[in-house]
C-alpha cells in the first residue's frame, strides 16, 4: 500500500490542518529550511511519530532560512563547511547531534542525509560514504538506534538516466544491511512544471521497482503530479506539498543568493481530470465550455472560497493548495487501493481520460499555454507502457 | 536542413519592435471594426495581467444616461511564431473583449495554414506589410472575457487610471504598471 506524506515547508500549518481535518495524508516530512528547531520540537507527538525528518544537508556550506537553528547542521557545527576540514571528529559530532535530535523527537524513521552533487561525479558514492553514511551508521550503532533507518538519496536526472551509474547506485544502496530503505529526491535540470521526459521517467520507475524488489522501502520526496506514475512502481510513499518548491526539488532554494527580487509563480489550481495544475484564469474558459464544472474541479470544502466572485487569486493563498490536498489525495488513494497490473491500468485510464478531456477543450477553442496544457500526458502513457513491457 | 530565407527574398520587418511601430492599433481597429466614434487610449506591454500584451487598446464611448461602454482589445505581435502568439493572445482573452495576433505579412502564410485554430479560439489574425498596410485574415466576434477576476482587475485599473474613479474593491497581488504609448 502506498502512503501519502506531506512535504512540509513554508506554511506547513496548511498541511497539518489538512491531514488532521481531512485525512489527506499519512504523515509528514519535516524540513529545517523553513521550520525552526523549536517549532519542530513543539509539534504534537502523534504528528512527530508518523513523520520523518529530512536534515537537508544538500548544500552543507549553506545557511539559508532556518537551517542555522539546528546546531548539527554542517555549516554551523564546523563554523563553515569545507570538505577538506570535514574531519572524523566533525563528522561524528554532526551525526551524533543529528541522530539525537531525531531520536528526541521520536520520528518514525531515522534519516541519514546526503549532500547534493551536480551532474554525475565519479566519486559520488565514495564521498557520500566517507562524509555521511559511514559516520551516521557508526553513530547509530553506538547510540543503539532502534528506529528503522532510511538513506536519503539526492540524485540528478543524469544519474538516473545513465544505466551504469544507476546500477552502481542500486548496488551501493542495497549493500548496507542496516539501511531499511531510501528517501529519494530527484533534481531535474531544465524541467517544466511537469516531468515529461520519457528517458527519465522509465529509468526512474525501474530504479524504484528494483529497490522494492530488493526488499527496501522507497519514499519519494518532492513529488508533483508524477506521483501518480510512481505508485505504478509500488513505492511505499509519495509526497504532496503546497508551494511549487515542495513539489519540484530545486537546489537553488538552499543556496546562498544575492538579494534579488524573485517573482512568485502565477496562481494555479489542480484539476484532477486534466492531471495538471492550470493557471487560474483558464478556469473561466473551462467553465464556459463545460456544462458542469464539478466534473473538472472537484467540489470539496475549499472550492467554494476559491470560486467566490471576490476571491483574489494569488499564489500565497491557502485555498488552491488545500483544495489540491483533498483532490489529489483522493485520486492517489483510488489508485493505491488497486494492486499490480490493475493499478497500472487505472493510471493509464486516468491518463487516457485526461487526453480526451484536453482534446475536448481544444475542440471548444481553449488554447492552453505549455505549463497548463496536457502535453506531458501522452508521454506518461508511453513511458508507463514501455516500462511495463520491459520490466 | 531547412534553408534560412535570404533577406532579399522576404521583404519583411527586421524585428518585432519595427513591426510593432508600424502597426497602428487604434486606427486599424476603429476603421475596420466600426468603432470610429469611440474614444481610445493605448498602452504598451502592461504588466500584472494574465500575460503581457504588446498593445492594449481601450475604446470607450458614453451612451444614453451617461453609461460608459468600454471595449478592451489586446494584441500579441510576433513576426513569425504564430503558435506562441496564439497561446499568448488566448491568455489576453481572459480580460479582453477582442484579442488579436499581429504578424509580419511575409510570414503570415504559416498561420493561415492553421486559421481554423484562430477561428475556434476566437482570436483575430491580421498581418502588416512592410509599407504599413494591414491585412485582415480573421476578425473575432465580441466575446466577454473568460476570467471574471482578470476582467475586473483590469477594468478597475482602467477606471482608476483613465476616468479617475476609485476602485470597486481592494486587491492584493500584482498591480498594473502603466506605460502609455
Amino acid at each position: 500500500m502506498t502512503s501519502i506524506l506531506h512535504q512540509l515547508g513554508h506554511r506547513y500549518q496548511w498541511s497539518l490542518e489538512s491531514i488532521v481535518e481531512q485525512q489527506t495524508g499519512d504523515g509528514v516530512i519535516i524540513g529545517p529550511r523553513y521550520i525552526e528547531r523549536t517549532k519542530v520540537q513543539a509539534l504534537q507527538a502523534n504528528i512527530r511519530q508518523s513523520a520523518f525528518f529530512d536534515p537537508q544537508f544538500f548544500l552543507p556550506q549553506s545557511s539559508q532560512g532556518k537551517l542555522p537553528t539546528y546546531t548539527f547542521f554542517p555549516q554551523v557545527i564546523a563554523g563553515g563547511f569545507s570538505t577538506t576540514e570535514w574531519n572524523d571528529d566533525l563528522q561524528l559530532r554532526c551525526s551524533e547531534a543529528c541522530i539525537l535530535f531525531q531520536q528526541e523527537c521520536d520520528f518514525k524513521y531515522l534519516i541519514i542525509p546526503l549532500r547534493f552533487f551536480e551532474g554525475m561525479p565519479s566519486d559520488f558514492i565514495e564521498k557520500q560514504e566517507r562524509h555521511f553514511v559511514n559516520p551516521f551508521l557508526e553513530t547509530a550503532m553506538r547510540l543503539h538506534v532502534t528506529k528503522p533507518i532510511l538513506l536519503q538519496l539526492i540524485v540528478t536526472d543524469q544519474m538516473i538516466r545513465e544505466d551504469q551509474y544507476r546500477t552502481d547506485l542500486l548496488n551501493w544502496i542495497t549493500s548496507y544491511p542496516g539501511i531499511q530503505g531510501i528517501y529519494l529526491i530527484y533534481h531535474v535540470h531544465n524541467r517544466r512544471k511537469q516531468i515529461d521526459d520519457i528517458d527519465f521517467i522509465i529509468p526512474l520507475l525501474g530504479f524504484c521497482a528494483s529497490l522494492k524488489a530488493a526488499g527496501m522501502k522507497v519514499f519519494v520526496g518532492y513529488c508533483n503530479t508524477e506521483a501518480l506514475l510512481l505508485v505504478a512502481a509500488g513505492v511505499d510513499a509519495v509526497t504532496m506539498g503546497a508551494y511549487e518548491n515542495l513539489r519540484m526539488f530545486n537546489v537553488t532554494a538552499f543556496s546562498e543568493r544575492e538579494d534579488t527580487v524573485i517573482r512568485g509563480p502565477n496562481a494555479r489550481v489542480y484539476i484532477p481530470k486534466l492531471l495538471q495544475w492550470v493557471e487560474y484564469p483558464y478556469v473561466g474558459a473551462i467553465r464556459r465550455v463545460v456544462s458542469n464544472i464539478d466534473d473538472y474541479i472537484e467540489d470539496n470544502d475549499h472550492r467554494v472560497a476559491m470560486f467566490s466572485p471576490t476571491y483574489n487569486w494569488h499564489f500565497t493563498k491557502p485555498d488552491p493548495y488545500m483544495h489540491y490536498f483533498v483532490a489529489f489525495s483522493r485520486q492517489l488513494r483510488r489508485l493505491c487501493n488497486l494492486n499490480g497490473d490493475a493499478r497500472i491500468d487505472a493510471i493509464l485510464a486516468e491518463c487516457t481520460q485526461a487526453i480526451s478531456e484536453y482534446d475536448r477543450l481544444y475542440q471548444e477553442g481553449i488554447v492552453f499555454d505549455t505549463d497548463s496544457a496536457g502535453t506531458h500526458i501522452s508521454r506518461w502513457i508511453t513511458a508507463l507502457n514501455l516500462w511495463r513491457r520491459n520490466r | 536542413m531547412a534553408k534560412k530565407p535570404l533577406k532579399n527574398q522576404i521583404n519583411g520587418f527586421e524585428s518585432e519592435e519595427e513591426l510593432g511601430r508600424a502597426f497602428k492599433a487604434s486606427a486599424a481597429i476603429k476603421r475596420k471594426m466600426l468603432y470610429r466614434d469611440w474614444r481610445s487610449w493605448e498602452a504598451r506591454e502592461l504588466q500584472g495581467l494574465f500575460g503581457v500584451p504588446d498593445h492594449l487598446l481601450v475604446l470607450w464611448k458614453t451612451c444614453g444616461r451617461g453609461r460608459r461602454l468600454v471595449r478592451i482589445v489586446s494584441f500579441e505581435i510576433k513576426r513569425e511564431k504564430w503558435k506562441r502568439a496564439l497561446i499568448q493572445a488566448y491568455r489576453y482573452s481572459a480580460f479582453s473583449d477582442y484579442s488579436f495576433v499581429v504578424m509580419d505579412h511575409s510570414y503570415v502564410h504559416r498561420a493561415l495554414g492553421a486559421i481554423e485554430e484562430f477561428k475556434r479560439a476566437n482570436i483575430g489574425l491580421l498581418s502588416v506589410a512592410k509599407k504599413g498596410r494591414v491585412h485582415w485574415h480573421f476578425i473575432p466576434v465580441l466575446r466577454k472575457p473568460y476570467s471574471e477576476s482578470a476582467k475586473h482587475f483590469l477594468r478597475d485599473a482602467i477606471r482608476r487610471h483613465l476616468f479617475g474613479k476609485p476602485t470597486r474593491r481592494k486587491r492584493e497581488g500584482p498591480t498594473i504598471k502603466w506605460s502609455v504609448l
